[in-house]
C-alpha cells in the first residue's frame, strides 16, 4: 500500500461554535426587570467612567505602574456579576478594573489603590494588578496569566466543604486558554464537579498575538468538550446575553452541577496598557472602528430606550451624571489620600506572631510511644483533620491508594473521598486550588509526593501563596501546606532526589520545615496546620521507614526552634532533615578521638533560628553546618553569615559549610555516594574547622584555582553493598544456613526498609517450582509474595513466620 | 614595615579582655594566626572562661555580702535579663500566664541535678512546693503555685525561686534558708521590660563556676521563651 494514502479518519475536526445572542425584539426577557436593566447600564457606565478618568489619570503620571483597561469590555463583568452575591468569589486577571467594580468594590478605595494611596483596596501594596476586596468577594486582579482560575475552583470547592452554596468564578483572557494553568484547572474542577464557573472574556489578542495564531481552535467554548464540562460562546458586548448564559452557568454551579465554561467574545478597543498604540502592529484602525460601531453601553442604551422603552433618554442622562459625580470623588478621595507610612513597608509578610498560639502552649507532659516516621505524621493529619472539618488533602492517589509511600493510609476511609481529594497529576492545577480554598475558609494540604515535582506548581507557590497576605494588604492568606517526601535516598535518580529548601526559604512569606525525627515531624505538621502562612514540609523520605518516640498527646512543635541533638564543647554541628543523624554518627566518631561535638537540629529552614546557633558558638568558637541543598547561596552560606553578624566574637576559626555536591543525582550508587554529605566527610570538615581550615566547596565555579584545597574524607575501603537505611532487624537467633539457592525479600520502594514474614505457604521439604508462591510478607504499604527462585526442595525455612526481615535479606533456600 | 598580626576574632576579643597584646603572642593556627588556645596558654588559669556573672551583669554589682548563717560560704551572682522576649511569647501564646510560671520552669531547668523540687515563696506569704517542675508545661506551673492546695513535699534538694514586684531596686543579697542550697530571687514588676535576678548558692555545697552556669542558663531560658518548650 502506497505511504501516501492518508487514514480519511485521521483529519482535522470542524469546529462548531453558535454564538449566543439576546432575541431582538421588545420584549423583556424573561428574569429581567426595567430596574435590573438600569442596574445593569449603571455598572456598565461605572466601568467605562472610572476607567476613562483613571486612563486620564495616568496619562498626568498620577498612578504608578502600569495601567490595563477593559474599556470595551464592560458587558461581560457586568453580565456575569449581576449573578453574585458578596460570598461568592471572583478571580480576574491584569484587566480588572471592571471585575473590581462589577463585583462591588467601592470606586473610592480602588482609585486610592491605582494611586498607590493608603486608603487603596490594599494599602497600596497590591495596585492594579493585584487588587483583593475580601467584603465583596474579590480574590484577586492578577499579574500572572491563568493564575487565578485554579483559585476559583477552589473557592468553590472550599464553600462546598464548608456546606455553602457559594461559587468561584474566574475570569481570564484568551491568551490563558493556552496556558498549563487553564487545561489544569478545568480538567480538575470538571471532575471534582467544583461550584465554578469559568469566564473567558476572548478579545482576540494576547496583547499582540492573535488567538488564530496560538492555536488551530480559537473556538475556546469549544474545549470545554476536553473536560467532559458544558462550554458556550456568548457575545460578550450583548449584556443580556452573558446576563442569560450566566444565569444557566450560575444555577449549575450553585445546585452541585458542576463548572461551566464560557466564552464571551469581546474587544478592547483601547490599547493592551496605556502607553502602547491603540491599533499597534497586530490590528487595523478598520477593525478597532467596526467594534466600536459595537460598543456595548451604546448597544444597550439603543436596547432600553428603541426597543424595551423602560426608561427615557432623560432617565439614563441622570444616571450618568450621578456616575460622573461618584468617579469624580473617588479622584479626589485618591489625591487626598496619604501616602502609606515607608516604616511599614515590610508588614504582611507573615503571620505576626509567626506560631499559631497552641504552638507556644505547652501542653502538659504525656506518655510517647514508638511509632514509625509516617504513622506519627499520618496520625497528626487525621487529628487535626478530626478537629477541623475544613482541611482538605488533595493529591495523586494519596485517596484510597494510601499514598505512594503508604503515608496516607486509613485517611480515606476515614474521611471519605470529598477530604482526601485524589487529584489528577496537575501540580499547578490543585495547588492553585488549594490556595484558592485555603484563602476562603477551608485549610488544604497540598502533596506534591516528591519534593523535586514543586517546581510543576512553583509559580502558585511563590507568586500567588507567598505574596497573598503581602498583596492584599494582610486582608487575605494562604494557610496550605504542601507535603512532599524529599532528599536521596537509594539511587532515586535525578528527578526524585531533590531537597531544594534553599530555593524556597529564600520566598518571603513561605516557612520551610525539614525535621529529623517522627515526633517533630508529627509537631511540626500539626503546627503548619494551624499556621496563618503557606508551609513546605519536606520529609526526608529516608526517614520513613525510621521509628522513635512520640507523645501520645496533643504534640506541637513551634517555627523557628533549633533541637540541641547532642551537646558538647569543642564544635558545633549544624544540620537539619536526615543529614542530622548523619551528623551524631560523625560525633560519635569524633568523640572516639575525645573531640566534643554539639549536633544542632534546625527543624525548620525558615524561620530560622540563628539564635541557638549563635549561643552554640559562644561555647564552642567553631561552627561547621552541613546541608542536604545545594551550597551555593545555601543554608551553609546563611548561617555562616549569621554567625559573622551575631556572633563575630566568639569565632575562633572560620566558619565550614559540607552540601551535597552541586550536580544533579546520579542512578549509580557508587556515583551518586561521591556526591553526598556523609559521617566520614563530616569528621573530616569537623577536624578541618577546628585546625582553622575548613573544606572549601568548588560550587562558584570561578576562574582560577582554589585558594586551599578541600580536606577529604579519607577515602573509603572498597565499595560498600547497597545496605538498607536502618539496621537490619533481623531475628538475633543464628538460624541453620541451606546450601541451596536463597530466597531473599525482594528490594522494591525506595521508602521501604523492612517487612514481616506474615507465613510460610509451603513446607520444608516441599517440592517448588521456579516462581511459586512460597512465602508472604507484609511491608508498611503491602504484601509481598515471595516467588521459589528455582525448582527444587524448599528448605531449610531460615526465617520463621513473624520474623522482620530487612530488604534483600535472606529468609530461606531452595535445593535444586 | 610591621607584618599584620593574624587572629581569630574570638582570639581578639580573649586579648581584649586579657590585657593581653597580640603582637606578643605567637600563633599556631594557619598562616601563623593567632587563635584561642595561645591566649588561654600564656594567660594564668586562674581567671576560669568567662566568669558567668562579670559577663552577664551589666551593673557593677557589689560583692555579695554575706548573708544570716556565718558557718556558710554563701556566695551570690546577679544578671539583667530581658523580659521582652518573654512578654511578646505570652503575649503570642493567648494564655495571659503572669512570667512566674516561665521563672520557675527556667529555674528548675537551669539548676538540672542541684534542685529536685522548686519552693516558691508566694509574695503574699507563704510557699508552693513543685515537684519536678521541670517536666511540668508552664500554664499547669501558674495552677499549682495559684491553688490552695499546698502539697508539702519532701525532697532533699530544694531550690528557693521568688519574686519581688518592685521597680527600680536591685537585689544585692539575699537569705539562703537552712537546708538548703540555692535560691533565684526575681525583681520585676509585673509591666517590666527588665528583671534582675540573683543567684544566691552556699558555695560548699554549689560551685561557685556551677552557679554561674545556673544564673546564665536561667537568663538564656528567660529571653528565649521558645527554649523552654523542647
Amino acid at each position: 500500500m502506497s505511504a501516501q494514502v492518508m487514514n480519511p479518519a485521521i483529519r482535522a475536526p470542524e469546529i462548531h461554535n453558535p454564538v449566543f445572542r439576546s432575541a431582538p425584539g421588545k420584549i423583556v426577557p424573561a428574569g429581567l426587570t426595567a430596574a435590573a436593566l438600569l442596574e445593569l447600564y449603571e455598572r456598565m457606565v461605572l466601568l467605562r467612567r472610572f476607567e476613562s478618568v483613571a486612563q486620564t489619570a495616568c496619562r498626568k503620571g498620577e498612578t504608578p505602574g502600569f495601567l490595563h483597561l477593559y474599556i470595551g469590555e464592560e458587558a461581560t463583568a457586568v453580565g456575569v456579576c449581576a449573578h453574585l452575591r458578596p460570598t461568592d468569589w471572583i478571580t480576574s486577571t491584569h484587566r480588572g478594573h471592571g471585575h473590581a467594580l462589577a463585583k462591588g468594590m467601592e470606586p473610592n478605595i480602588l482609585m486610592a489603590e491605582l494611586f498607590g494611596k493608603r486608603d487603596g483596596c490594599c494599602g497600596g501594596r497590591g495596585g492594579t494588578m493585584h487588587l483583593y476586596d475580601r467584603k465583596t468577594g474579590l480574590f484577586g486582579t492578577n499579574g500572572i496569566v491563568a493564575a487565578g482560575i485554579s483559585h476559583a475552583v477552589g473557592a468553590g470547592i472550599s464553600a462546598r466543604t464548608q456546606g455553602k452554596d457559594g461559587v468561584g468564578v474566574a475570569f481570564f483572557g484568551d491568551g490563558a486558554t493556552n496556558h498549563g494553568g487553564f487545561h489544569e484547572s478545568l480538567n480538575f474542577a470538571g471532575i471534582q464537579k467544583a461550584p465554578a464557573v469559568l469566564v473567558c472574556e476572548n478579545n482576540l489578542y494576547a496583547t499582540a498575538t492573535p488567538l488564530a495564531s496560538a492555536t488551530l481552535n480559537p473556538e475556546i467554548a469549544t474545549r470545554a468538550a476536553a473536560y467532559g464540562i458544558p462550554g458556550i460562546a456568548v457575545d460578550g458586548n450583548d449584556v443580556i446575553a452573558v446576563w442569560q448564559v450566566m444565569a444557566d452557568a450560575i444555577a449549575r454551579a450553585r445546585s452541585g452541577e458542576g463548572p461551566t465554561l464560557i466564552e464571551a467574545k469581546t474587544y478592547r478597543t483601547v490599547g493592551h496598557h496605556e502607553g502602547d498604540h491603540v491599533t499597534g502592529t497586530y490590528r487595523t484602525q478598520a477593525e478597532v472602528d467596526l467594534w466600536l460601531k459595537r460598543d456595548p453601553i451604546n448597544l444597550f442604551r439603543a436596547r432600553i430606550l428603541d426597543d424595551f422603552g423602560t426608561a427615557s433618554a432623560d432617565e439614563l442622562g441622570a444616571i450618568d451624571a450621578k456616575i460622573d459625580k461618584i468617579v469624580a470623588e473617588s479622584l479626589e478621595f485618591a489625591r487626598n489620600s496619604p501616602e502609606p507610612d515607608a516604616t511599614t513597608s515590610s508588614l504582611y509578610v507573615y503571620a505576626e506572631p509567626i506560631n499559631p498560639a497552641d504552638a507556644l502552649v505547652q501542653a502538659a507532659p504525656t506518655a510517647t510511644v514508638t511509632q514509625s516516621w509516617l504513622d506519627a505524621v499520618r496520625d497528626g493529619i487525621a487529628e487535626e483533620m478530626r478537629r477541623d472539618k475544613h482541611i482538605l488533602y488533595f493529591g495523586e492517589g494519596t485517596g484510597e491508594r494510601g499514598g505512594t509511600f503508604a503515608h496516607t493510609k486509613n485517611l480515606w476511609t476515614e474521611f471519605g473521598p470529598n477530604r482526601m481529594v485524589d487529584t489528577p497529576i496537575s501540580e499547578q492545577g490543585f495547588t492553585g486550588a488549594a490556595i484558592g480554598a485555603s484563602a476562603t475558609g477551608s485549610r488544604t494540604i497540598a502533596d506534591l509526593m516528591f519534593a523535586d515535582f514543586v517546581f510543576e506548581a512553583a509559580g502558585q507557590i511563590v507568586l500567588q501563596a507567598a505574596k497573598l497576605r503581602y498583596m492584599s494588604n494582610g486582608q487575605m492568606n494562604a494557610p496550605m501546606v504542601v507535603r512532599v517526601g524529599s532528599g536521596a535516598v537509594r539511587s532515586a535518580g535525578p528527578h526524585h532526589s531533590g531537597t531544594y529548601h534553599p530555593s524556597w526559604a529564600n520566598i518571603p512569606g513561605l516557612i520551610v520545615c525539614m525535621p529529623s525525627t517522627p515526633a517533630d515531624a508529627k509537631g511540626l505538621m500539626k503546627t503548619a496546620l494551624r499556621a496563618g502562612d503557606p508551609v513546605l514540609m519536606l520529609e526526608p523520605k529516608a526517614l520513613f521507614a525510621t521509628k522513635g518516640e512520640v507523645p501520645t498527646a496533643e504534640h506541637f512543635v513551634p517555627f523557628g526552634l533549633a533541637r540541641i541533638a547532642r551537646e558538647g564543647a569543642d564544635i558545633t554541628i549544624v544540620a537539619a532533615g536526615q543529614l542530622v543523624h548523619r551528623a551524631l554518627e560523625a560525633a560519635e566518631k569524633l568523640a572516639a578521638e575525645d573531640i566534643s561535638a554539639e549536633v544542632i537540629d534546625l527543624r525548620t529552614i525558615m524561620p530560622l533560628d540563628v539564635g541557638t546557633v549563635a549561643k552554640s558558638v559562644a561555647k564552642t568558637h567553631r561552627l561547621l553546618v552541613v546541608d542536604e541543598g545545594w551550597g551555593a547561596f545555601g543554608v551553609g552560606a546563611e548561617v555562616a553569615q549569621a554567625m559573622n553578624e551575631l556572633a563575630f566574637d566568639d569565632l575562633d576559626a572560620p566558619v565550614g559549610r559540607l552540601h551535597t555536591d552541586p550536580q544533579p543525582h546520579p542512578l549509580a550508587p557508587a556515583l551518586e555516594r561521591a556526591m553526598l554529605v556523609d559521617a566520614d566527610k563530616i569528621v573530616a570538615g569537623a577536624k578541618g574547622v577546628l585546625d582553622g581550615k575548613p573544606p572549601v566547596p568548588k560550587h562558584w565555579r570561578y576562574l582560577g584555582g582554589q585558594s586551599a584545597p578541600a580536606p577529604v574524607a579519607v577515602a573509603p575501603a572498597a565499595p560498600k553493598a547497597v545496605t538498607p537505611p536502618a539496621p537490619a532487624p533481623v531475628a538475633a537467633a543464628p538460624v541453620a544456613v541451606g546450601d541451596g539457592e536463597p530466597i531473599t525479600m525482594p528490594f522494591g520502594d525506595l521508602t521501604i526498609s523492612e517487612g514481616t514474614i506474615v507465613g510460610w505457604l509451603k513446607k520444608e521439604g516441599d517440592a517448588v517450582k521456579a516462581g511459586e508462591i512460597v512465602a508472604e510478607i507484609e511491608t508498611d504499604k503491602a504484601v509481598v509474595e515471595i516467588e521459589a527462585p528455582i525448582d527444587g526442595t524448599l528448605g531449610p525455612i531460615e526465617q520463621p513466620k513473624g520474623t522482620v526481615v530487612p530488604m534483600g535479606g535472606r529468609i530461606g533456600s531452595v535445593r535444586r | 614595615m610591621n607584618a599584620r598580626t593574624l587572629a581569630s576574632p574570638y582570639a581578639k576579643r580573649l586579648a581584649r579582655e586579657r590585657g593581653v597584646t597580640l603582637s606578643l603572642v605567637t600563633g599556631t593556627g594557619p598562616n601563623g594566626r593567632i587563635v584561642a588556645d595561645d591566649l588561654l596558654r600564656i594567660v594564668a588559669v586562674a581567671a576560669p572562661e568567662p566568669a558567668p556573672a562579670a559577663v552577664a551583669a551589666p551593673m557593677a554589682a557589689p560583692a555579695p555580702a554575706p548573708a544570716f548563717a556565718p558557718a556558710r560560704s554563701i556566695s551570690a551572682f546577679a544578671a539583667t535579663i530581658d523580659l521582652a522576649p518573654l512578654a511578646a511569647f505570652i503575649t503570642a501564646s493567648g494564655t495571659g500566664l503572669s512570667i512566674d510560671a516561665f521563672v520557675i520552669k527556667a529555674a528548675a531547668r537551669s539548676a538540672g541535678a542541684h534542685a529536685t523540687s522548686i519552693r516558691w515563696m508566694r509574695p503574699e506569704g507563704g510557699a508552693v512546693t513543685l515537684a519536678r517542675a521541670v517536666a511540668l508545661a508552664p500554664t499547669e506551673i501558674d495552677r499549682l503555685i495559684g491553688s490552695d492546695a499546698n502539697v508539702s513535699v519532701s525532697a532533699d534538694k530544694v531550690m528557693v525561686v521568688s519574686r519581688l514586684a518592685a521597680k527600680g531596686v536591685r537585689p544585692v543579697a539575699g537569705s539562703l534558708p537552712s537546708g538548703v542550697d540555692l535560691r533565684i530571687l526575681v525583681v520585676a514588676s509585673d509591666d517590666a521590660t527588665a528583671a534582675e535576678a540573683l543567684v544566691i548558692h552556699d558555695a560548699e555545697a554549689i560551685s561557685e563556676v556551677d552557679a554561674g552556669s545556673i544564673l546564665t542558663g536561667f537568663r538564656d531560658l528567660i529571653e528565649a521563651p521558645l527554649r523552654l518548650l523542647v
